[in-house]
């Protein structure tokens, strides 16, 4: 189902649209909050702004740019105090018994030198490292060019890489 | 290097192994490897855009037929009612009808008189109507003699004509009454019920049927198309009932006559007459009405609840009418014409 069809399909109160709209956008709000907040409040807020996006659906002018909409709402969202509170925990909410306390501080850095990043970087960064999105998918769902994309994470790497002081990459630097 | 073999641009190349650590860090907090389940969704339910404009205007529509309703129903204790006389010529003669005061029209004349808001009066020739009072809820005419033919659209009750000892009540309606100077008279229902009252007695007549009454005393309804032979049968049972003894062989008989000679479309009048002599239930009439209305049974316990008067019981055969007193917002076309 195209996403004009489910956006239509959810005003009408399609549960199944609904599902589709969340299974292709989630990872988009879930990079750009990630980017923003920690993982536990990043989760909070995705069903926040899911939520709040499915009651403002007549809001939306074109239905085929469901994605950069949403993308708004999500750089718009706050955590509530309640919300703010029950996050402090940051990574060790979503660290589960398996992982090894050297892999959560690792991914705490990193995660840390993320968010340092300019806007477009940082989301684009998220969306390719945590999300597990491919450069056309990223340009898919943001609603940017390929050309944008591709720019933004070759340059956003270089950058992350000088953040947590590793070499360079060749590719990386043509960008620069 | 192609897109293709760009580990940033597709995860599927090979990487590097700074990116390799740092993909492998990052991907337990994604979306999908954390699992998150979709929130629970209340639908918006709102109006298309386009259907806004029409919402807007239904809505305007709406509080314009309330107030609209509301001006219909109003009215001043004692104002005048606005009458048009229509002589035999066509000529046309307007006044105004106070409360107190009688119209009477002449053997060539008829009256057109405006009841409130609500309706209206059509007084035929030979005819002498009073007004009685008015005011809003509580519009009260008498006809003293002659016929009129009532059009009214207001709650239960609002209208009513005083027919010697009885009275006429309107229950949102269109229906005939025609008095004699000996106090007797008919009336009968065009649309809607009326309720005919006379001392403790309410009889409720609806559409299609008429009643027949002498000072003080009503018949059961029927219909002005019932045969001879069912006619003089109710005739008959109610004399036979009217001697005070429900149970007796003569009662029994006339019962059996009635629902041997009775239509299913007759069937109000069974009710009407099981309703005021609810004895009448262990006659043949019961089994009779329950065929007429389509009711499954002859089931004892309902009958021997009837019997005695069961208002339960009688109200259940009477929700099978398919239009009830109370609906008399559904007589609409009465207030037309």
């Amino acid at each position: 189902m195209d996403v004009v069809r489910c956006v239509r399909e959810a005003r009408r109160g399609s549960q199944r649209a609904f599902a589709s709209l969340y299974n292709r956008f989630s990872p988009l709000v879930h990079g750009i909050l990630l980017g923003r907040f920690p993982p536990v409040m990043a989760d909070d807020l995705t069903q926040e702004c899911f939520a709040t996006a499915f009651m403002r659906l007549n809001q939306l002018q074109e239905d085929g740019k469901f994605g950069a909409w949403i993308a708004v709402i999500a750089r718009r969202m706050r955590p509530s105090p309640e919300v703010g509170r029950a996050s402090d925990q940051d990574l060790d909410g979503v660290r589960d018994g398996a992982t090894a306390p050297e892999e959560v501080a690792e991914a705490d850095r990193i995660l840390r030198a993320i968010t340092s990043l300019p806007e477009a970087y940082r989301e684009t960064l998220m969306l390719r490292l945590a999300e597990g999105m491919s450069g056309p998918e990223i340009a898919a769902v943001t609603g940017l060019t390929p050309q944008s994309v591709r720019v933004n994470l070759h340059r956003g790497m270089a950058k992350l890489r000088a953040a947590l002081g590793l070499v360079q990459s060749p590719v990386e630097n043509q960008h620069d | 290097m192609t897109n293709r073999h760009d580990p940033l641009w597709n995860p599927d190349a090979p990487a590097d192994a700074n990116l390799d650590r740092i993909q492998r860090a990052l991907a337990p907090y994604g979306a999908r490897a954390r699992g998150l389940s979709m929130p629970t969704v209340s639908t918006p339910r709102r109006l298309p855009r386009r259907a806004v404009p029409w919402a807007m205007a239904a809505g305007i529509a709406i509080l314009l037929l309330g107030a609209g309703y509301q001006y219909r129903l109003a009215w001043a204790p004692g104002d005048t009612w606005s009458v048009v006389r229509h002589e035999g010529r066509g000529e046309k003669q307007r006044s105004q009808l106070r409360p107190g005061r009688a119209l009477e029209t002449a053997s060539n004349e008829t009256a057109k008189i405006a009841v409130a808001r609500i309706g209206n009066i059509a007084l035929s020739p030979d005819s002498t109507l009073r007004l009685v009072e008015t005011e809003k809820g509580k519009h009260r005419v008498a006809l003293e003699q002659g016929h009129l033919r009532a059009r009214i659209w207001a709650p239960p009750g609002y209208f009513g004509v005083r027919a010697g000892s009885a009275e006429v009540v309107d229950l949102g309606c269109d229906f005939d009454l025609w008095k004699h100077h000996d106090g007797s008279g008919r009336v009968f229902v065009r649309s809607g019920w009326v309720s005919y009252r006379v001392g403790t007695e309410d009889i409720l007549v609806p559409e299609g049927y008429a009643l027949s009454f002498s000072d003080g005393m009503a018949q059961t309804p029927l219909r002005p198309d019932a045969p001879e032979a069912f006619a003089s049968a109710v005739r008959e049972l109610e004399r036979a009932t009217g001697s005070g003894d429900a149970e007796g062989k003569a009662v029994e008989l006339a019962a059996q006559r009635v629902a041997s000679t009775a239509r299913d479309r007759d069937a109000f009048t069974l009710l009407s007459l099981l309703s005021r002599q609810p004895r009448l239930a262990r006659t043949a009439l019961y089994p009779r009405l329950g065929t007429a209305l389509g009711v499954q049974g002859d089931s004892t316990d309902h009958r021997r609840a009837w019997e005695v008067g069961d208002r339960e019981a009688i109200d259940a055969w009477w929700d099978t009418l398919p239009r009830q007193p109370k609906q008399w917002w559904a007589n609409w076309r009465d207030v037309l014409g």
